[in-house]
């Protein structure tokens, strides 16, 4: 609980820091992307807190580039 | 957005500060386990691939100077492909870039300095330094990296000299006791630690140096000045600790630091000397950081990257207390995940940019010609 108030007050202190600046120079793409991006964190650390375990996401990377590190592999250039 | 202009001078310096980076903690471990005592052949043949890599991403810059990365991908792709192209570039880079290098400190703060720190601290007070940092811009940045570079060279030259006393020469023989075989692995993995992320400085520079047909050979100049620093680096562990303990520490310039001992009164310096190892790795997160930013910005076409910068610090922060789940995946990830990576992204993108800009500039009128026929 503690945690998610942390979060809360957090976001709370980076929307106050950097709002009303946009809205005063009527910068709305910056703004969405503000709000987009925000979004993004937050729910990036309410699911940490809420499940411990998360898989890492260079697990994607690894996925895409594995056939390309066999391969280099077979030439002894990974070792 | 105000137009950002630093000079070459502090090109070549934060080039050089990028390329120290993160590789003057892992990488003399890295490449002592591959190749044993021969790792300093393997750093200056990893130096010239490097530089003919370095050839390759700086011909961009070379061509359209005031065009980065961005805008080449879109140009050359179309915008829709272009655009998924870099989201996807960008969103790579920011799991394998600032957020591993920051996991990474976090790491070393963790082993070897504040055992019973939780390493959530320590990431998120370096996160809101970067975050701070590219907030005020690349201008302020740059500023920052004249004014603690003199500091850097101190610390790194006296470390250097201090250590001058411990070398034992017979740790570099036999030389070439395995053949050349294993100096290719080794070298592959110092140019894809030092060199070859280089493209990330293709997203920053272009249009942001006051001269920039003259750009480039200050990346090189700064790249030769971060060549050299990890040659000495490397060559000292070897020549100090021997090949056999450099491998199996993790942060083998740490341990060098511990070693220094002149006439049992200035020893035990190594949390003065972890100050030149906090430079470089703010240089490197805040440019890698940075880059993503203003990246992000132009793919979505924001015109100030400024507000985004805390937002993305947060997910920065957040992700990279994850990103590695332990010590061994990341040492395995580093060793066969990142080097594949960085070959496609920072040796294969650029060179099939260069090719698709040469088979334009070959093909111009004959398009043409079919769009009128068409």
């Amino acid at each position: 609980m503690l945690n998610i108030a942390i979060i809360a007050v957090s976001a709370a202190v980076i929307v106050w820091l950097e709002l009303p600046r946009m809205l005063r120079e009527q910068e709305y793409r910056e703004i969405w992307g503000f709000i987009a991006f925000l979004v993004i964190g937050i729910g990036i650390s309410l699911a940490q807190t809420i499940f411990n375990d998360i898989p890492t996401p260079v697990s994607l990377i690894t996925i895409v580039f594995k056939p390309f590190s066999h391969w280099l592999s077979m030439f002894g250039l990974i070792q | 957005m105000h137009v950002v202009k630093i000079s070459l001078r502090q090109v070549s310096i934060l080039t050089a500060l990028y390329t120290i980076g993160s590789a003057i903690l892992i990488v003399p471990s890295g490449m002592a386990s591959i190749a044993k005592q021969d790792a300093w052949i393997a750093c200056l043949a990893g130096s010239g691939l490097g530089f003919i890599i370095l050839a390759v991403q700086l011909q961009l810059f070379r061509k359209h100077p005031e065009a980065n990365l961005m805008q080449w991908t879109e140009k050359l792709f179309g915008k829709w492909i272009g655009k998924t192209v870099n989201l996807l570039l960008l969103l790579t880079l920011f799991l394998g870039g600032p957020a591993t290098v920051l996991h990474e400190i976090g790491i070393f703060m963790t082993i070897q300095m504040l055992p019973e720190t939780p390493i959530q601290a320590i990431i998120f007070l370096f996160g809101a330094l970067a975050v701070l940092g590219v907030r005020l811009g690349l201008e302020v940045l740059a500023r920052a990296a004249e004014m603690l570079f003199p500091w850097f060279l101190l610390l790194f030259l006296s470390m250097s000299i201090l250590l001058l006393s411990e070398i034992h020469w017979e740790h570099a023989t036999p030389i070439l006791e395995s053949g050349i075989s294993p100096i290719f692995p080794a070298a592959l993995s110092f140019v894809s630690i030092a060199f070859l992320p280089h493209i990330v400085l293709m997203v920053i520079f272009p249009g942001a140096v006051n001269r920039s047909a003259e750009a480039y050979k200050a990346v090189y100049i700064g790249s030769l000045v971060g060549a050299a620093a990890l040659f000495l680096i490397i060559g000292l562990s070897i020549l100090v600790l021997g090949p056999d303990i450099t491998a199996r520490n993790m942060y083998p310039s740490y341990m060098l630091a511990k070693k220094i001992n002149i006439g049992n009164f200035l020893q035990r310096i190594e949390a003065v000397m972890a100050v030149m190892w906090f430079i470089t790795l703010f240089f490197r997160i805040s440019l890698y950081f940075y880059a993503i930013a203003i990246g992000i910005s132009q793919v979505f076409h924001i015109k100030n990257y400024q507000p985004l910068v805390m937002p993305l610090g947060w997910i920065l922060a957040a992700v990279s207390v994850f990103i590695y789940p332990n010590v061994p995946f990341k040492l395995q990830w580093d060793a066969t995940i990142w080097v594949p990576y960085t070959i496609t992204v920072g040796f294969l993108f650029p060179l099939v940019l260069l090719i698709l800009h040469g088979l334009r500039k070959m093909l111009p009128k004959k398009s043409k010609k079919q769009s009128d026929s068409a």
